[in-house]
This record gives structure tokens, sequence and C-alpha cells, in this order.
């Protein structure tokens, strides 16, 4: 049972994440004039969303179990703060009905759907048999004793899952045994519910998503999709808007059918529901993620809402005050996820960023966690920032987020700017042609290190190695035969 | 004065010397000669001219130039000599840990055979499992190992004899 929902104003919202995410947060409750609450674990607490948020509050050691997933600890914080509202986020406990329920009934108002739309969908066996009755078309597939009629090759998946953890692809019968105890230990890690599902794979399928908005007084819009194809480890890497396979009258469609599943479930916020499109351009429904996307930024760049902006005022009880036919897509606004990850391997890296510098200009969004002297440890997802680039048209939009990666310096942590360069870089991610497959078609391949690399590398040993007080001798005063005197244009 | 480095990923090593010359430095790069100057840039960079044709926008890390940003691309340079232990280890058969991490199942235990690309234990790391397999066939000659137990980048999993 959905506890009554507040609708009073909210004026301090306690942010329950980190990282970019709660940064992206905080910024809008600044912008609307709203108080800001954020939690912390130990290893975050000289994070950027700490310093910028109103208020913060330790909630415990990095690992997420003991801080970010401990609901009484966050509710306690909230409390403790006065805090009247708490953004949930994405991931943690953004989908977690339990949580949503604990922050109602504990007088707050959660800025999320309504928990028992959250239940539907949170289980992705349940989420399937509501479509179907909603008449939403979905992938053929059921529980693991129906194997066999599902036929291969086909996804293990986490009945609680999300973000790919846990899925995996199955060949043949004789593999399915070891990919259902891995994604059974995976899930139960990662959400706490072992349950599996299987589902037919659908061969070099298209990700294509439609953002919902959906007020308390039943106007449900849809804000168009995003095409999230090009992915690695079935996570997303690259994100645009709109999608160059999504004719007007297959946005038409989608853009119908998610608002009828929202209807079904008795939506309220903001959520996204995901499509497989295959290449004939028919469309199953995946999932629907009951939270914030962090690809939200391509809608707003290119509908021109703040959806943080629009799930606050949903939350408070307002109308949307807006139609379907008011919506338009403006232009090309495409995201490259930057992961401290190996770009051929993407094994996740650690280390400290000892240097950053981050790109600017026309068109450019970014939405980052980071500072340079951040440590990226190992507690959390390796996502480090996202880098979004809008033009008036794709090629634009392309030329400049190609720019803006160029840019982007990273120095004492592997990134993938080398793959997400690759994929930008590519004339079939030009001609718009991307499934799901496009990394395993069309891998990164490391290129040979240029002589440049080396000389660059042996100088600055030979510089190092310099005696110090020779760094702040000015031209005229240094010894004759110090390299320094080399470093023309030296300023101090 | 020679060095000799190794880039991440790249299994070769790479000689270069340098001698200082009037306007610069002269740079050999496995024989392939150089001429090279180096000013200060924006942001903490260097730009570095090779042969007076174009120049490159280099960063370094405070911590020293192991780590290094060339013309927007990042590379891992390791002196040569610092990283010959590690590759005596992966020589002889041993697997290291790609990252930290805690070991979650054991495939193996000491004495067994086992084939390449077998799967002898599963780590997980930053929320993810990652299959650790035999680089080549032969004996599992030491495995020191308990689940659950949190182990270091680099570090020593599995030996194969």
């Amino acid at each position: 049972m959905t506890p009554t929902m507040r609708t009073e104003a909210v004026t301090k919202v306690l942010v329950a994440n980190r990282g970019e995410i709660a940064l992206r947060i905080v910024r809008t409750l600044r912008e609307l004039g709203l108080e800001s609450v954020a939690v912390y674990s130990e290893a975050d607490a000289g994070a950027p969303y700490v310093a910028l948020a109103t208020q913060a509050v330790c909630v415990g050691p990095p690992a997420v179990s003991e801080s970010y997933l401990n609901i009484d600890t966050i509710l306690a914080a909230a409390l403790q703060t006065g805090a009247d509202a708490v953004h949930p986020g994405y991931g943690l406990l953004s989908e977690n009905p339990v949580f949503a329920e604990a922050v109602v009934k504990a007088g707050m108002t959660w800025i999320g759907p309504p928990t028992d739309a959250m239940n539907t969908m949170a289980s992705k066996t349940h989420a399937r048999a509501a479509m179907t009755k909603a008449g939403v078309p979905v992938v053929p597939g059921g529980p693991v004793e129906e194997a066999n009629s599902i036929g291969f090759p086909m996804l293990v998946k986490a009945s609680a899952g999300g973000g790919g953890k846990g899925m995996r692809r199955v060949n043949s019968a004789d593999e399915l045994p070891d990919a259902l105890a891995a994604c059974r230990r995976e899930a139960a890690k990662a959400f706490g519910d072992d349950t599996v599902y299987l589902e037919r794979f659908i061969e070099r399928p298209r990700h294509v998503e439609i953002q919902v908005l959906a007020d308390a007084h039943g106007t449900v819009v849809h804000l168009f999709e995003r095409e999230c194809s090009v992915q690695r480890r079935h996570q997303k890497v690259v994100e645009e808007s709109p999608s160059v396979a999504v004719s007007d009258s297959l946005r038409a469609q989608m853009g119908d059918t998610a608002v009828a599943a929202a209807q079904s479930v008795g939506y309220v916020g903001a959520g996204t529901v995901e499509f497989l499109v295959d290449s004939e351009g028919e469309f199953y429904f995946l999932e629907m993620n009951t939270r914030l996307q962090v690809e939200h930024p391509v809608t707003e760049m290119v509908v021109g809402l703040d959806l943080v902006a629009e799930q606050i005022r949903i939350a408070q009880g307002e109308k949307l005050g807006y139609v379907q036919g008011d919506l338009r897509q403006r232009g090309h606004a495409i995201e490259c996820r930057i992961y401290a990850e190996d770009p051929v391997s993407f094994l996740p890296q650690t280390g400290v960023i000892q240097a950053l510098i981050v790109p600017e200009g026309p068109g450019i969004r970014h939405d980052s966690g980071i500072c340079s002297g951040w440590e990226v440890g190992v507690h959390y997802d390796p996502l480090l920032a996202k880098l979004c680039a809008w033009g008036p048209t794709r090629s634009m939009a392309i030329a400049r987020l190609r720019r803006a990666l160029d840019d982007y310096i990273v120095v004492g942590v592997q990134t993938n700017l080398d793959l997400l360069r690759h994929v930008i870089d590519h004339p079939e991610f030009a001609a718009g042609d991307t499934t799901t497959a496009f990394l395993e078609e069309y891998p990164y391949e490391r290129p040979p290190v240029p002589d440049v690399v080396f000389i660059a590398r042996a100088l600055m040993d030979v510089v190092e190695s310099e005696p110090k007080g020779d760094a702040t001798h000015t031209d005229h005063q240094a010894d004759a035969h110090s390299p320094w005197k080399r470093l023309r244009g030296w300023r101090l | 004065m020679i060095r000799r480095f190794e880039c991440e990923g790249f299994d070769s090593l790479v000689e270069v010397a340098v001698e200082s010359v009037d306007d610069g430095w002269e740079v050999s790069v496995d024989g392939r000669v150089y001429r090279a100057t180096l000013t200060r840039g924006p942001q903490g960079s260097m730009v570095l001219q090779v042969d007076g044709a174009g120049s490159h926008v280099v960063y370094t890390a405070p911590s020293g130039p192991q780590h290094l940003v060339v013309d927007g691309r990042a590379y891992r340079i390791a002196d040569a000599a610092a990283k010959r232990t590690r590759r005596a280890v992966h020589d002889s058969g041993g697997l290291v840990a790609p990252m930290p991490g805690t070991v979650l199942e054991l495939r193996v235990a000491e004495g067994d055979k086992v084939t390449q690309g077998q799967v002898l234990l599963v780590v997980e790391a930053m929320k993810m499992e990652h299959a650790i397999k035999a680089s080549r066939a032969g004996t599992v000659s030491r495995l020191a190992l308990v689940e659950g137990q949190r182990v270091g980048a680099g570090e020593v999993l599995v030996e194969i004899a």
C-alpha cells in the first residue's frame, strides 16, 4: 500500500547519492534557491558535491552497503538536518521501494515515483507481465524453467537488476549453469535478490529509450527518445538524442507506447521506458527505470527542460503545465561517459587524478564528480564524468564533441577517452549505424606509441632530475649548461 | 644518457638517448634521431617541438613522469628496470590481480592440472566480477588465497608451473 504523498513545497532536499549525479542535483537545488544536504562516505569526504551542498553528513565507511545503502543512517541524516524531501539520484537506493516508503513514512517528500509503480517495475518479471497486460510488446522470455522454449542465444538477467549488472549472454545449454550461478551471485550482491530470468537475445539491436514525465494530476508526456546503443559489457558508453534510426512515425508510436506503459502502473515523476529496436524497426519493452537516468542530459539539451527541477515540481504536486504538443526536439545532443577504465580490456582503473583539464566552448556540457587530486578508489562505479555536446545538427554535435574530447586531459588515472574518440571518429558512428554490437564489431585497438611520447618521457626525466633551485633562476642567472635554460618561456 | 622505457599495453622495450645540444636536446629513439626543444605551456603543460615541425602539448603528473598525456592521449611509461620483477613473475606462469579487489570464488587448488584459458578464480572489483584465466596449461604450483580475501593490484594470485 502506498502511503499518502506529501504535496507541500519542498525547501530542503537530502541528496541520497554521490559523485557526478549528487553534484548535478545540488546544482539545480541551488538554482531553485533550495537548501541541500549531501551524504557522504569516509572515502568521499573531499568530493566536490560535499563542498557545494548547504550541509553534509557522513553516513559511514567507504563500502556502499555500510554507507550509501544504509537506509537507517540516511534517514537519520535527513531528520537531523531538517530536510523535507529526498532525491535518490540513480543507482544505490533510487529504485528501492523500501527506502521510498520509509522516506514518506518519516513525513518527507520522496522525489520519485509512487512505491506501487516502483514495486511493479523493480521486478523485471512483474514488469514484463504488467506490460504484456497493457499491450506493450516485450522480448520473448521467461523463468529459468522455460530455457528450452526460449532458445539460444539468450541472456540471463537479474530480476532486480539494472545497469547490465549480473547480465550474461549464453550461447548454448552447456554454458547455462555457469552463467546462472554467476548471475545469481552478482545479483545477490548488487541488489540483495538472486532471482534471475531468461530472455531471447536479439541480434544487433538498437537500444532506444523514451523519457517520460507524469504529474500527479493525470498528465503524462514523453520527452522523445535517447539512442544508447553503443555499449560495453552491456553498459552504455555513448548516448544521443534524437536517434538516427527513429522516424517520425516510429517516434510517435514508441512515445505513445511509453506513455501507455507509465499510465498502466500509475506512474508519477520522471521515468524511462527502455526498448530494443530490431533491424526491422520492431520494438520490444526491456524495462522501465523509475528514476533519473545517467544519460538524462541529452534530453535536457534537446528539449530544454531541467529534469531535476521537473521532478521537484511534480513531487510538490504541481501540474506539468504543458502537453505533448508543446514539446519539440531542438538540434542534436550526444553524451560520452568517461570511465576510469582501460579502453581495451574495460578493466576498472584506480589512482589519483593528478591533473584534470576539462573542455569548454559552445554547446559543451560537463557533469562530473571529480577534481584534481581526487582518488579513484575501488568502492564505487568507475564513472568519472559525462561530457555532452549539443549542435543544431548531428554532424555539428559530433564535431563539437570530438573537439572537446581532444581537449579533455586526465593525468594519473587511465580513462576510456581514447575509446570514446575511436567511437566518435568511426565512419559507422557518423553514418548513425550504431547497434549494441558496435564495440564488438569495431573494437578499439591501442595504436602504436609515436616516438614523440618517448621523447617527452625522456626529457621530463631529464628536467625533473635537475636540482630544484635551478627552477627559480631566470634565464640570465641560470647556468649556461642547465637544461632549464632551454625551457624557453618559463614563467614563475 | 641512455634510458629504457616500457609503455603499458606494449611488450617491447624502447631505448632513448638524450644529449644536451646548443638550442635544446638531441634525442634518439631506438636509433631514430630527433632535435627537440621544450617550453612552458598553459595550465602546467610543456610544449615539445620536434625537428621544428609542429608542437606537442605534454602534461605530466606531479608525482613523476610515468603518467603523461601527449596531444590529449594518456600513456603510462615505466622505467624498464622498475618493471622487470613483475614481468618475471608473469613469464613464470604467475597471474597477478588486475586491480584491487576481493577473491569471490576459487575454482582450483594447488596441484590441480589446468588448461589454457581455464577460469582459476573470480575476483570482484568495482562491483563487477572478473574471471582470472590460466595464461597457459600446467599445474597450479602456488595458490595462497582464501575466498573473501582482499588482494591488491599487481599481487600474485596463482602460479602455474
